[in-house]
């Protein structure tokens, strides 16, 4: 996908018709739209998402996105019409999305839609003519799916959020958008929701009274335990979004003078306390892990003295190890001559006095036990204390880690009210909000903890419903085949399941490797970059003596760096799988569209980032201001753009000293013009 | 070292490797739909259990 033009009328600050055009050039890729704060910038970036999937990301939606000017110069009961057209090219052809909603102006300067918002996609057929797609909604979803569509068009702020920790479940989504993943999940979901409920009903139809108990248990069981999974997963968003809210607030609270030390102390604490919840587990894991391996020795203080006094008895009474074996005896009474050289006859005496002996002598291996069993007595008492022991010291570990915690709760207490005891009403809000998160989020964490101890016994009960099924069923020629569709059913869930598992991690290895590539390329630095287990965008660096390390505490250089890697990587990525035959997303070229971005970067990262951004992807379209473009940005840049456009912001009035070219007071009412060229 | 999706499918039976992608081929079809009404869910699951009732038949 290419973007050659967007044409924006009557959408937010844009009144009447306004036309952008981007440069297509493979070598001159980069289009720059120059405006001031308020220009309209975040607006653009939502008008190609409006005219993609009619939906924006304005805090309230799509509610106010018609524009006030267009309102307030209509009459009462005039129909208003907002539209957004993009041109573009895509796998040869040149498409034009259109989409309009009309809207009736009603007294008080309000406005209600006339019905829904209309979409329509055209392209220009071979013949030269225009032909309309007839499913146009899914057809703008297949050339880029709306999941991916945010890491092509993303603006500043999102840049450097997708290198939190917290934004790991994003890294989880791309992967799965890209590599199409939903629809194996759907798969798994219709064969292990609706597809075995049906054969488990024809189980049921054929089957009589206790089986067909078993068979509706079953399917009851099946049905809590996918209710119960949904709800883990909802608790998982949960808390991902509120660890997301407490990290973007937290960054806030380091930026604030006032509070920066605190904060600081604060992110140290917490490093330290997951440490030692880490430790705290490992060593409450060990704890169990001798319980479970040695525990029973706490229960044989009396018995193994007991046993060794039974043994030596016997020992000294000549019954154990008894000297004569049973094969001897039998061997005798075989050849019917005793070793004094009696006849034995079976019947006889003689044979009799012999047989006796057969049931004394020991069997087989019984030496050799004795022999074991004396030796393995004699250090019970050693292998008891020595448990105990080990049961001591890690009791001891695991209370100073617990007083650890304490401490360092307390000191984070502490920072907390000192944060909220600030003067700035700002800080104080902040910090209310982080404290509602985190208790919100120990809530979720909490719930679902609970419902993973739900599943857990939903699981062992439908194993047992599951195991005495079977058996009933072998019992019952009735319902074979349905229950051996039933198993295949599952069988096949459960596969496309590991499948899915199986193509995310390889899809995260890859982008991985590729994000690391860009990284290095851009920071020259000893420092690279990761995907980590849980999806973490990670930044390693080398301690001499120590070895890698994790950079937890990234700079804002850093941060957008590592994202700006992983977008490329999408973009990239999604190129390739172009190139491919894939059964899932088809891929493809797409452009990267930035709104504001080096906002809060230092020179030395504006320029690294600005000499990389012709190569993140074949189009880009950077929305910035005059001084993020300005400097080293420009001088990066300059060589590669193919179109420079601007924003030009008119308003009744605009704050003292921002008046300019851009930004212009005097107007009647608020409203953004586009004009060529940049003006500096 | 986790498997890869080759060899988790090349361990799998023939019979169910085929379900899967006949499975996934149905799935497909409907991609781009973000959220599915409940007539599209019915006609894939349908689908579903017709191509089982094909590939299970003793």
């Amino acid at each position: 996908m290419k973007i050659s033009s967007i044409n924006i009328s009557n959408f937010r600050q844009f009144v009447g018709s306004q036309k952008l055009s981007f440069s297509v050039d493979d070598h001159e890729n980069i289009s720059v739209v120059h405006g001031e704060n308020g220009a309209g910038k975040t607006s653009i970036l939502n008008a190609f998402k409006w005219c993609f999937y009619g939906r924006t990301d304005f805090d309230t939606g799509e509610k106010n996105i018609l524009n006030e000017h267009a309102i307030s110069t209509s009459d009462d009961g005039d129909v208003i019409s907002l539209r957004v057209t993009v041109e573009f090219e895509h796998d040869g052809r040149n498409y034009k999305a259109d989409r309009s909603q009309e809207y009736k102006k009603l007294g008080n300067n309000s406005v209600e839609p006339v019905g829904g918002n209309v979409f329509e996609l055209s392209w220009i057929a071979a013949g030269g003519g225009f032909e309309k797609s007839k499913n146009p909604g899914t057809q703008i979803n297949q050339i880029l799916p709306e999941g991916m569509h945010s890491y092509f068009f993303f603006n500043g702020e999102r840049i450097e959020k997708l290198a939190y920790e917290s934004a790991s479940h994003e890294i989880r989504d791309a992967i799965r958008n890209l590599m199409g993943l939903e629809i194996m999940e759907r798969g798994r979901t219709h064969l292990s929701g609706r597809v075995r409920k049906h054969f488990n009903k024809q189980m049921s139809e054929g089957a009589s009274g206790l089986l067909k108990d078993l068979i509706e248990k079953e399917g009851l069981l099946d049905e809590k335990i996918e209710k119960i999974k949904s709800n883990i997963t909802s608790e998982d968003d949960n808390i991902a979004g509120f660890e997301e809210t407490i990290q973007v607030v937290e960054k806030r609270l380091l930026s604030i003078k006032d509070v920066a030390a605190l904060q600081e102390e604060r992110n140290r604490l917490n490093e330290s306390l997951s440490s030692n919840r880490e430790a705290f587990q490992e060593t409450s894991r060990k704890i169990k892990h001798v319980i479970g391996t040695r525990g029973f020795l706490a229960f044989l203080h009396d018995a193994a003295p007991h046993v060794s006094g039974i043994l030596e008895e016997r020992r000294q009474k000549g019954e154990l190890p008894y000297a004569i074996k049973r094969q001897f005896i039998d061997d005798l009474l075989d050849k019917g001559n005793c070793i004094c050289g009696t006849d034995l006859v079976e019947g006889e005496e003689p044979y009799q006095n012999v047989h006796r002996y057969r049931d004394k002598a020991s069997p087989e291996g019984i030496e050799e036990a004795f022999t074991r069993t004396s030796g393995a007595l004699g250090q019970f008492g050693w292998a008891r204390n020595d448990m105990y022991q080990s049961l001591l010291d890690l009791l001891a570990d695991r209370k100073s880690l617990d007083d650890t915690r304490e401490e360092l709760e307390g000191a984070l207490s502490e920072i907390s009210s000192k944060v909220s005891d600030s003067e700035l009403e700002d800080v104080t809000q902040l910090e209310a909000r982080r404290r509602q998160c985190e208790i919100d989020r120990d809530n979720a964490v909490g719930h679902r903890g609970l419902l993973r101890g739900r599943l857990e016994e939903a699981r062992t009960e439908l194993e047992q419903v599951q195991k005495e099924r079977k058996e009933q069923e072998e019992k019952s020629g009735k319902v074979a085949l349905a229950s051996k569709r039933h198993t295949v059913v599952e069988e096949a869930a459960r596969v496309l399941e590991e499948l899915h598992d199986a193509l995310a991690e390889q899809t995260k290895q890859k982008l991985s490797k590729r994000v690391n590539e860009t990284f290095q390329n851009i920071l020259k630095k000893d420092y690279r970059a990761e995907i980590d287990d849980d999806y973490c965008l990670r930044v390693i660096k080398d301690v001499p003596g120590v070895g890698p390390q994790i950079v937890h505490e990234k700079s804002t250089g850093e941060s957008q760096v590592t994202s700006l890697s992983f977008v490329a990587s999408i973009v990239s990525l999604a190129h390739e799988q172009s190139l491919k035959d894939s059964t899932f997303f088809k891929g493809g070229v797409f452009p990267i569209i930035m709104d504001s971005p080096f906002g809060a970067l230092d020179p030395d990262y504006r320029t690294l980032i600005a000499r990389h951004i012709p190569e993140l992807a074949q189009q880009i379209i950077l929305l910035v201001s005059k001084s993020q473009w300005d400097g080293e940005v420009q001088e990066e840049c300059e060589k590669r753009v193919g179109k420079h456009q601007s924003l030009i912001y008119f308003a009744p009035k605009v704050r003292e000293g921002l008046d300019s070219y851009y930004a212009r007071p005097g107007s009647e009412y608020e409203y953004t013009k586009v004009e060529e060229g940049y003006h500096g | 070292m986790s498997k890869s999706p080759k060899e988790i499918l090349s361990e799998t039976t023939p019979q169910i490797r085929s379900i899967i992608e006949q499975v996934l081929k149905n799935e497909r079809e409907y991609q781009h739909f973000r959220k599915l009404s409940s007539t599209q869910e019915s006609d894939i699951c349908n689908r579903i259990i017709n191509l089982v009732e094909k590939e299970v038949k003793s």
